[in-house]
């Protein structure tokens, strides 16, 4: 195939793309302006930048913004500690999220339902510094709430401030709490998109109400559950701030337990605000993440093509 | 939005019916008090004096009950209403141009005859593993695109996100083959195709991206903080986040323990009370306003209706 | 129905949009004032030779929120500027919650402004030096176009504010003390039958015996108190905000720096901690607790509240107002020492590198920091309205909810020389207690040592410096605070995650420079 040729055929396939372009190009557009153009930004990770020069004119200076990262010594612990979180959370969110649509299609009563579903939306709408607020409130040695429990009941008091191992279960159960809500909406519109016929076919065969759940909802609402899959497998190694700064705090007890890549970032960078290293832990992440995302992808492809994000 | 088994009414109620039913109020039960009663302690909070929290934590009840921390959110009400004003225009104004955006483009993405449709995803998903940070993003509303101080700056960093098109592109996938090609049998363009097929038949998800591009638009104090100095253009979620945000950064200087006594004495803090007072006035028409988006969580889409 | 909620839609998203393009247009044609001439022409001579005749507005960016009065305030003061310099001055504020992101954001977007309210650490002021961000002020420069500023700032203020041989601030000028004090329940004193509070030692008994009555007797551990005593103090730009390497600040003639681990104190002080600790001095929850310091004194759960005495001060007439029993009452836990001065540098002005009028910019520097008029202005407000003088150098507040007393960012030019201090009418015992202290403090100020105008430059350490501050959280804080379950293997940890961390690098780099800098002296 000679070049013309494939030119020829690059041209006859736009010609033939032609209305599928058209309706891409808005967004198309939107997306080199919005998120390709600032990405030059990336080269500030190689860069000494410095006002005067800015992002361009600013002096490279190799790999030394990614030095401080590894000479912490804290690089592997907070690194695994960001990817076992992400898993956790992945599993547990999507567990739940998916037993709560499906649970909550099944409710009879209307109003129970549409109320429940309200309710469960309420906790997205609280921030994380109201949450680590009330966390306080709940697991502090002098007031909280759990101790007051515990020694009402004739227990010894738990100082969970300075007990580290029992903070990936708090954790974990907050993230799941704060997500429950929004993100069960995603698996109840995928739920509600089944064509009925299939269930009413299925109920013909005698399938009892668990043999339709696990062999017609789960299976029909895997694009969804897939694709929201790999999209949080795109994150893997970047950690929720907000939550663990405010949950876990200066508390250096704890980190052992909780420190992520983007906490210890934050300490370390807080007095230089320097620009370079922080691009450098940025983009650290980001290449991480992109060779996990790719090798996923590519065992969901060989599963069936059309659940592949790319 | 209705049960799956009202749809098959022909179902006895066996004991699989029962046991699922027990599971499902249940838990979903459980879930709820675990959702509410964390709100529930907000809102009392909310009406409660500063000396009773800082005192005993948070309750079901107020404690010493007081209006004072919404006094000071609605201390210049003049100034809340054109937030609230402001912020519901946008929510309105992206959410229709963002759902409108995003299907289109997901609906290319999705048709399997379009050999480039992975190229494509991959150069939209590309863009949130990698960005360049805040400065050259800075740089570009303020200085490429001139965009300061105006409300397009408001608009157009959320219009546009990868996730919500993945999401959308997942649910037209869902859609049989057989119905867009009958579509196209009938000689419909693509255009008409997506809006007379396609959108009907994802409803659901159209509420649910829409729901999550309202949101996004709802809760967005950042942009206005970078880009926004004008205070009469200020959103809700801004305007709110400003007080919070004071006491936080505040905070964080006298915990440094650096600041000279003059700072120190300088600024009257606000309050517990106060952010919570801000979290209800800022969920309040959210919630007021969720019933409108659950009448689209319908189920039954037959797809014989649409052939015939 | 339908459509015309359709049609609402339409009309607000027209709205929308129109009045985002009509904002966006009016954002960027800011309109420039004509210049206001005439009457200055034959000013120039007056201003050092000078050039005035131009009007210039020029732009300062202050810190925290714009009170109600302000721009009236403002007004005042631009009519004594534009009669004097030909010039005035708009104010902008990036609040508490946004200047670290947005002070910044300021210098990479070029944005054009001229004055900047700064202050070490805190306020960014290295961090924007090492980015190129200010105007570098030599002396020439400020004995030009500020020369009262000159006359007024001792020089070790503008020691403290050269990086690498260079000025790029004016430090205010007031003698604030570096010490913090202890405001403590008089009735728990009386009750454990202790009189006094004046060293270490008493200090701890205190500590203990508040934790035998079920009392905490502070928020957290007091580490500062207990360097002190030993005549250290934190070095200016070392890490974890000077803490890890301390110098001797009571002996001028000892030019050694102690940095932590190699330091027997160090060890000896967290094991007292631990001891304290679990006697249940103060809460195991210390460190993440968001809870502000005063709260603690005021619902009455501490006894005590380690402060500077001004906020102790505050706080403890606060606490007596509202529980008279309480007597609370200011101490000093660290009597023994002569006091330090703070840094000057913990408040100050800088100039924008990208400044069209540094020049005149430092010229209304100069009125603001030397002219009593705008000086008094910035501090209390309107005179008569919200404040009036007492003699010469008193004021007696009138009304301060809309302005407030130093409360407006103006720790930037504070000015001991024309300082007022606050008249009080009904004196209690507390104030007699702090005029008493504050007096004999101003009579033993410590001897200047050559680091206290010293402040270490990272600029050549930034990846040791990095690293250490990521990793020293983990076990520095627990320590200091004795909560650690086993304090000699927390410190061997702390100890090799630092020298892995390089802070060997630090303390040579920073060694050179001190020396280098006491050689210069």
């Amino acid at each position: 195939m000679n070049r013309k040729k494939g030119l020829k055929g690059f041209l006859k396939k736009v010609y033939k793309y032609r209305t599928f372009l058209l309706m891409l190009l808005p967004a198309v557009v939107y997306t080199l302006i919005f998120a390709y153009y600032p990405m030059t930004g990336i080269v500030l990770a190689f860069k000494k930048y410095t006002y005067a020069g800015g992002i361009w004119g600013s002096d490279w200076n190799g790999f030394e913004n990614f030095k401080f990262f590894f000479q912490s010594g804290q690089a592997g612990l907070v690194t695994r500690n960001t990817v076992l979180y992400n898993v956790a959370f992945i599993i547990t969110n999507t567990v739940t999220q998916i037993a709560v649509a499906i649970l909550l299609t099944e409710i009879h009563n209307k109003h129970y339902r549409k109320t429940a579903q309200s309710i469960m939306l309420l906790p997205y709408f609280i921030s994380w510094v109201i949450v680590g607020v009330m966390t306080f409130n709940i697991f502090s040695s002098d007031y909280g709430f759990m101790n007051r429990l515990i020694t009402a009941f004739g227990g010894e008091k738990i100082a969970f401030y300075t007990t580290p191992q029992v903070w990936p279960f708090i954790l974990i159960f907050f993230n799941l709490w704060k997500g429950v809500g929004y993100g069960s909406v995603m698996y109840l519109a995928a739920i509600m998109g089944i064509d009925t016929s299939i269930y009413e076919a299925a109920s013909i065969d005698g399938a009892n109400v668990f043999q339709r759940i696990f062999k017609v909802t789960i299976p029909m609402i895997m694009p969804t559950t897939i694709i929201l899959f790999l999209l949080s497998v795109g994150g893997i190694f970047k950690g929720n701030f907000d939550m663990f700064y405010n949950l876990v705090g200066s508390n250096g007890l704890l980190y052992n337990y909780t420190d992520v890549i983007d906490t210890l970032t934050f300490r370390a960078l807080i007095s230089s605000n320097n620009f370079g290293m922080s691009a450098a832990i940025g983009l650290f992440q980001s290449v991480l993440c992109f060779a996990t995302v790719v090798m996923v992808n590519r065992l969901v492809g060989r599963y069936d093509r059309d659940y592949t994000l790319f | 939005m209705a049960a799956i088994s009202d749809h098959l009414g022909k179902v006895k109620k066996g004991k699989d019916v029962i046991a699922l039913n027990v599971i499902a109020y249940g838990f979903c039960g459980f879930m709820v008090l675990i959702c509410l009663v964390p709100f529930l302690m907000i809102l009392a909070g909310s009406f409660s004096s500063e000396a009773a929290v800082a005192q005993n934590g948070f309750s079901l009840l107020p404690q010493d009950f007081s209006m004072e921390a919404y006094k000071t959110v609605f201390k210049e009400p003049v100034v809340v209403f054109r937030a609230y004003a402001t912020t519901i225009c946008l929510t309105l104004a992206g959410t229709i141009f963002g759902l409108a955006l995003q299907t289109m483009t997901a609906y290319v993405l999705a048709r399997k005859e379009f050999e480039w449709r992975n190229a494509f995803s991959f150069f939209f998903y590309f863009t949130t593993l990698f960005s360049g940070g805040l400065v050259p993003y800075y740089l570009l509303i303020r200085q490429t695109l001139h965009l300061a101080d105006s409300y397009l700056a408001l608009l157009l960093p959320l219009v546009f996100s990868v996730y919500n098109l993945l999401i959308m592109k997942s649910y037209i996938i869902g859609i049989p083959d057989s119905l867009i090609d009958a579509a196209k049998i009938d000689g419909c363009g693509e255009f008409r195709t997506l809006v007379q097929v396609v959108v009907p038949l994802i409803k659901p998800a159209l509420a649910t991206v829409g729901l999550f591009i309202a949101l996004t638009y709802w809760n967005d104090w950042y942009n206005a903080m970078l880009y926004i100095r004008t205070e009469d253009k200020y959103p809700l979620q801004y305007f709110l986040y400003q007080k919070i945000n004071d006491i936080e950064g505040y905070k964080k200087l006298i915990a440094n323990g650096t600041v000279s006594g003059a700072v120190v004495n300088s600024v009257s803090l606000p309050t517990q009370t106060l952010k919570m007072a801000l979290t209800i006035v800022v969920t309040g028409p959210i919630i007021l306003a969720y019933p409108f988006v659950q009448k689209y969580f319908v189920q039954g889409i037959t797809i014989g209706a649409v052939k015939g | 129905m339908k459509k015309s909620m359709r049609r609402v839609m339409a009309l607000l998203l027209s709205a929308v949009i129109t009045t985002g393009m009509l904002g966006g247009c009016g954002g960027s044609a800011e309109k420039t004032k004509a210049p206001a001439q005439g009457a200055v022409e034959q000013q120039s001579e007056k201003n050092n030779g000078a050039d005035i005749s131009e009007h210039v507005e020029l732009k300062m960016y202050l810190l925290g929120d714009r009170t109600a009065d302000f721009d009236e305030v403002y007004a005042e003061i631009n009519k004594i500027l534009e009669e004097k310099l030909n010039a005035s001055v708009s104010v902008d504020f990036l609040s508490w919650g946004e200047h670290d992101t947005k002070y910044s954001l300021l210098f990479s977007g070029g944005e054009d402004f001229d004055l900047i309210f700064t202050a070490t650490s805190w306020g960014h002021y290295e961090q924007t030096v090492a980015l190129g961000g200010f105007y570098p002020m030599s002396e020439e420069f400020i004995k030009t176009y500020a020369p009262d500023i000159w006359n007024t700032v001792p020089e070790i203020a503008w020691n403290q504010a050269k990086i690498d041989g260079t000025a790029y601030m004016v430090p205010n000028y007031q003698n604030e003390f570096g010490q913090d004090v202890l405001a403590v329940r008089g009735d728990l004193m009386e009750k454990y039958g202790i009189s006094e509070i004046k060293n270490w030692d008493q200090l701890l008994e205190f500590y203990k015996a508040c934790a035998a009555d079920g009392m905490y007797a502070s928020q957290k551990g007091p580490w500062y108190q207990y360097f002190q005593s030993q005549g250290l103090t934190i070095t200016g730009g070392a890490p974890k905000d000077g803490e890890l390497i301390l110098y001797h600040t009571q002996d001028p003639d000892d030019l050694s720096f102690t940095y932590l681990l190699d330091w027997d104190g160090f060890s000896d002080y967290c094991y007292q901690m631990k001891e304290l600790a679990d006697l249940g001095c103060w809460s195991p929850d210390v460190l993440n607790s968001s809870e502000e310091r005063q709260i603690g004194l005021l619902t009455g759960r501490t006894a005590g509240m380690i402060w500077n005495i001004g906020s102790c001060k505050t706080y403890a007439a606060e606490a007596n107002a509202a529980n008279p029993d309480w007597k609370v009452t200011l101490v000093d836990p660290v009597s023994g020492q002569d006091k330090k001065v703070n840094s000057y540098i913990n408040n100050g002005v800088a100039i924008n590198v990208n400044s069209k009028n540094p020049e005149r910019a430092m010229m209304v520097l100069n009125e603001f920091y030397t002219n009593p008029q705008i000086n008094d202005l910035t501090r209390f407000g309107i005179p008569g309205k919200h404040w009036e003088a007492v003699g010469e150098d008193q004021y007696k507040v009138i009304d301060e909810s809309n302005y407030g007393v130093d409360s407006n960012c103006n720790w930037g030019w504070m000015n001991e020389n024309i300082k007022r201090t606050e008249y009080i009418e009904d004196r209690t015992a507390l104030d007699d207690t702090y005029d008493a202290m504050m007096e004999e403090w101003n009579g033993r100020v410590k001897a200047e040592h050559v680091y206290d105008g010293f402040n270490f430059d990272p600029t050549n350490v930034t990846t040791q410096m990095a690293a250490v501050e990521a990793a020293v959280s983990t076990y520095y804080d627990p320590l200091i605070n004795g909560l650690v379950s086993d304090v000699e293997a927390s410190l061997e940890e702390l100890n090799l995650a630092m020298e892995s961390a390089g802070i060997r690098d630090i303390l040579a780099e920073l060694v050179e420079q001190a020396e280098d800098y006491a050689a210069s002296r």
